[in-house]
């Protein structure tokens, strides 16, 4: 592809006055078809910046190749079996532009987090900042698109200024927009989930009008009734296998009526969204930590990104998780995702999971855990996605690529003995395979891209070079 | 080769490996076998069914004359034990499912609605009589017989009538009561209930209309027609005569066929990334990827339509091409119009559609290069049954370049090596290398690359024969008894919507692919067969 090049100035600007337009339903395009074919597609990012747990013999992310079978998964995904349609886990990917070759040790947290989008090799760790040639993929894709590119930071960078990797200064920044003279200037992120829906959607958003059709089963609870009483009756002519499928639709069935009578139909992208509370302002963070809201905050980003695919706001989003600094803490995570019951969540772990401590004191655990726990906020994103609908009437995660995962392949620093750095690829049915386990054998990540950006319909000949397409995903 | 050679014994012991042989694995039977020397002894369970996206798809389009398919807004239905998306055991329910269904029951009583006053429209096609409640019961008595497809008791039509009541409006009460059926299990699931469900020793006849259910299901993926429903009425559609004579008129119907067909396209062949219209991969233009996609649909169309063989899937010496799939070939397009697909002799080194370019290609993994245990494994688990276990973890990829070293029959040569991959490798490596002269594209290649090292497709069937070229291979493969009973197993499977497992299975499998898998039976009669069979017209029942 030709390299693009936009003034700094000029891109926020431009994505100002989109954030400020009002949203016109006319825009919404009415010729998609029912295939998706012609609905936007989009990419997010989920940057896990310091690394895992995967070691040669004990791969607790691999799960056999091929199709994912929800009572056959490894550790880390185990909790996530009723999930498997919407994912496909990527093994032994490949990122030359961090190793300079297929090493399985792709080096440091700081630098690797300025490759994960860029796909190229920093020039000067030290920096302020313009230490990476050009623009990353999520910027790449806005400029195609012409939509900006969300940005956001969950953890690595908190209001007022202060980083938490000082001495590291360009560890929180995976987004770059190349200036005039191809230096890749890094994007602020948004860190305060209130200032964004403020500033991004507020006005998008009108209370439902009063006359807003209600659903029919909430209006009328005895069509649901009469299905239970199907599932009933029937229930009692059948043997005990056919009598559990039938299990399953009863509590769906319940499920639904809770969800019937909570949400109102809406009629417009953005009606019926709700801000975010009040309290997530970050005013409860502080220092190095992360905060007492860090679980919700992620989850007010990723409804956000969910709501602003609805209304076609922006196509490429970047995300990036906390770090495993000694202050970080995870409250709010559901104890059922600890493994072997080992709790991960205290600040002061930086040791014990970044570098996974020392196995058998438990460091394993823990980091299984942890990961458990990005992986359960990812599928936050995946259901939110699934709520929306397209043009066509498919599914915006049907039209979405989420690609969540590492760089720095073994946070302990003794890569040697990595199996390989996971990846987990969410949505794009309509384009993809979700729902299997990949192996990638060494596919490079920017080929992984270029892949990527023929799933979107870009039109790129080449990225960075990269033609190869990545199959199998 | 000796006639009582046993075939591919060595698949039997495979659970020396890491796991038993998954899947309808058919015990090793003689070559040339009569299928003759066992007996089934029970029919076996079909678990309750529900319906498919195709099937709902499919349905709500016969019973509410819709043309919208709003079964794509739900998951994908996943392949399941049995080889085929239909697997009712592979058929789970969620809440994001139901929430979908429901989101499509209110969009179709919607367009129900919507209809009204349009000539030819839903509305005024299932409701003749002037709004009152005499007539709300009559349409609604109507509209559950064809959802229900049987018919309605007058508890349900009570029920029905009940949420129809609750509105104090005609049309909405209508709208809301079409909602309740297409939302109850009775819609949404095909179940075999009597005498013998809740009796596990006990194996009990289908009524009528689950027969009718069954069949429609089986072979046009929607509900019985009126045809079907009246036959079932009149208590006449066991009688063999008159059940092989509907076998033979659906088989004709070529246009309910299509899911049929298109299901074992995506399924046993394997098309389903290749068919999608919204893959963009895969290295190749679009049109070469329909073309390649329209000569498979041409060949089981012609397999179905022309009464062939089902063995014809990998003995055929003629297929269908187009332009495109004619220039693919390098060979004169024998047709007129570039864009209709005209029969053609296959050149030598093709056959059936095991070696076109579509499987090839959807096999093959990878645009780059091939991988030749992924095609094995296709090959052993759809043309003989017989699936090896997920590879053990931690198990490093093979580089597939044959430019990093070595060729894949170098690298292979490590499984050979160890006893613990032999077991499951032998056979999938064999029948993938024996495929390496196809590229990832299906296209033939003597070498790996211009000047690169020259491809060797010989190998070794477990059986003892040897090959030396792929359409060598699958000849072989096309006379084997394991094979022929693996394609009627297939068949089973796919018409009983379960795995063909259990011993009794695998004996009417054999049974089966001796008389009806052959060079010269017909496919329609392996069909009017599996209906006729003990599976299909009874039921073993299920601990309560």
């Amino acid at each position: 592809m030709s390299n693009w090049k936009i003034d700094r100035r000029r891109f926020l600007t431009g994505a100002g006055s989109i954030f400020t337009l009002p949203l016109l339903e006319a825009l919404v395009p009415r010729s998609a078809q029912a295939n998706g074919s012609a609905d936007p597609k989009r990419f997010v990012s989920l940057y896990m910046p310091h690394g895992t747990y995967n070691v040669k013999g004990d791969a607790v992310w691999y799960p056999p190749a091929g199709p994912l079978v929800p009572g056959n998964l490894p550790p880390v995904l185990s909790p996530f079996g009723a999930n498997v349609n919407d994912f496909s886990v990527l093994m032994h990917p490949a990122c030359w532009a961090a190793s300079g070759g297929p090493d399985p040790w792709w080096g440091s947290a700081h630098g690797n987090a300025l490759v994960w989008l860029t796909q190229t090799r920093p020039t000067d760790l030290k920096a302020s900042h313009s230490t990476t040639p050009g623009s990353s993929f999520d910027q790449l894709i806005a400029q195609t698109v012409n939509k900006p590119s969300l940005v956001l930071s969950c953890g690595m960078k908190w209001p007022g200024g202060v980083d938490i990797m000082p001495n590291w200064d360009c560890g929180h920044y995976v987004s770059f927009i190349a200036d005039s003279s191809g230096v890749g200037q890094p994007v602020e992120p948004h860190t305060n989930p209130v200032e964004l829906y403020n500033n991004m959607f507020a006005q998008l958003v009108s209370a439902p009008p009063s006359s807003a059709p209600q659903r029919s089963a909430a209006r009328n609870p005895s069509i649901l009734d009469a299905s239970v009483g199907d599932i009933r009756e029937l229930q009692a002519k059948l043997g005990h296998s056919d009598r559990l499928k039938l299990d399953d639709y009863f509590t769906s069935i319940r499920h639904l009526e809770t969800q019937l009578a909570s949400v109102p139909m809406t009629m417009s992208c953005a009606s019926g969204a709700q801000p975010p509370d009040a309290s997530l302002d970050n005013s409860d963070v502080s220092g190095t930590g992360n905060g007492t809201s860090y679980t919700k905050r992620c989850q007010a980003f990723f409804d956000m990104i969910a709501l602003g695919f609805k209304c076609d706001l922006f196509r490429s989003v970047s995300f990036m998780y906390d770090g495993e600094v000694s202050d970080r803490q995870h409250v709010d995570c559901p104890p059922s995702l600890f493994f072997n019951g080992i709790d991960f969540t205290p600040s002061g772990m930086h040791i014990e999971i970044s570098h996974y401590g020392d196995p058998t004191a438990g460091g394993r655990n823990r980091t299984i855990g942890r990961d458990r726990y990005y992986l359960w906020l990812m599928f936050h994103l995946l259901e939110a996605l699934k709520q929306g609908t397209d043009p066509s009437g498919s599914r915006i995660l049907d039209n979405s690529i989420v690609l969540g995962g590492f760089l720095v392949n073994d946070g302990n620093h003794t890569g040697q003995n990595a199996e390989g750095t996971p990846m987990v690829l969410g949505g794009g049915r309509n384009f993809m395979h979700p729902g299997n386990s990949v192996e990638l054998a060494g596919a490079d990540m920017a080929d992984l891209f270029y892949t990527f950006s023929k799933f979107m319909n870009l039109g790129w000949s080449d990225y960075l070079g990269h033609k190869t397409i990545v199959t199998g995903i | 080769m000796p006639a009582q050679r046993l075939v591919f014994a060595s698949l039997v012991v495979v659970t020396a490996c890491t796991g038993d042989i998954v899947g309808p694995a058919l015990a090793p039977q003689p070559r040339s076998a009569s299928g003759g020397a066992c007996t089934v002894q029970s029919p076996g369970h079909v678990p309750i069914h529900r319906l498919t996206s195709a099937e709902y798809d499919h349905t709500v389009a016969d019973l509410l004359y819709t043309q919208s398919h709003p079964a794509s807004a739900f998951d994908p239905d996943r392949i399941g034990v049995s080889g085929f998306s239909n697997d009712s055991d592979g058929l789970p329910v969620s809440d994001d499912l139901t929430t979908a269904w429901y989101g499509a029951a209110e969009q179709l009583s919607a367009e129900f609605l919507a209809s009204k006053g349009t000539q030819g429209g839903a509305y005024g096609r299932l409701v003749t009589c002037a709004p009152s409640t005499d007539c709300a019961q009559a349409t609604l008595k109507s509209l559950a017989s064809r959802a229900f497809r049987r018919p309605v008791t007058a508890d349900e039509l009570a029920v029905l009538m009940q949420v129809f009541g609750a509105s104090g409006d005609f049309d909405t009460g209508l709208s809301d009561a079409l909602i309740a059926l297409l939302m109850s299990p009775k819609f949404m699931f095909v179940t075999v209930t009597g005498p013998s469900s809740q009796d596990p020793s006990a194996s009990s006849a289908l009524d009528d209309y689950a027969l009718a259910s069954r069949l429609s299901y089986g072979l046009w993926q929607t509900m019985p027609d009126e045809t079907l429903l009246a036959l079932a009425e009149a208590g006449q559609l066991h009688d063999p005569m008159t059940l092989s004579a509907q076998v033979v008129r659906m088989l004709a119907d070529s246009g309910r066929m299509r899911g049929f067909l298109e299901t074992f396209r995506d399924d046993w062949v394997g098309l389903q990334a290749l068919a999608s219209p919204t893959a963009s991969l895969m290295g190749l233009d679009d049109s070469t990827r329909l073309a390649m996609v329209g000569e498979a649909d041409a060949f089981l169309s012609d397999l179905v339509q022309n009464d062939r063989s089902l063995l014809t899937l990998l003995t055929a010496r003629t297929g269908f091409v187009n332009g495109a799939m004619a220039a693919y070939y390098g060979v004169a397009f024998p047709g007129s119009d570039p864009g209709v697909f005209v029969p053609m002799a296959l050149p030598a080194n093709r056959r059936g559609l095991v070696l076109s370019p579509a499987v090839l290609t959807a096999t093959a993994l990878d645009v780059n290069f091939t991988h030749p245990v992924h095609r094995g494994k296709w090959a052993v688990r759809y043309v003989l049954c017989a699936a090896p276990p997920p590879a053990p973890p931690g198990i490093p990829a093979i580089n597939p370049d044959p430019a990093k070293g070595g060729t894949p029959r170098e690298k292979l040569a490590q499984h050979t090596a160890s006893p613990t991959c032999n077991v499951c490798h032998a056979l999938m490596d064999t029948v993938g290398l024996g495929l390496e002269n196809y590229d990832p594209f299906g296209r033939w290649r003597d070498t790996y690359g211009q000047g690169g090292p020259a491809i060797d497709p010989s190998g070794t069937l477990p059986d003892g024969e040897s090959f030396t070229t792929p359409t060598q291979m699958y000849d072989d493969l096309a006379q084997d008894a394991q094979t022929r009973a693996c394609l009627a197993s297939g068949m089973m499977a796919y018409l009983l919507t379960r795995a063909m497992a259990s011993p009794d299975d695998q004996c009417a499998a054999q049974q089966l692919a001796a008389a009806h898998v052959t060079p010269d039976s017909r496919f329609s009669e392996l069909v009017a067969a599996v209906v006729e069979g003990p599976q299909f017209l009874t039921q073993t029942g299920e601990a309560p």
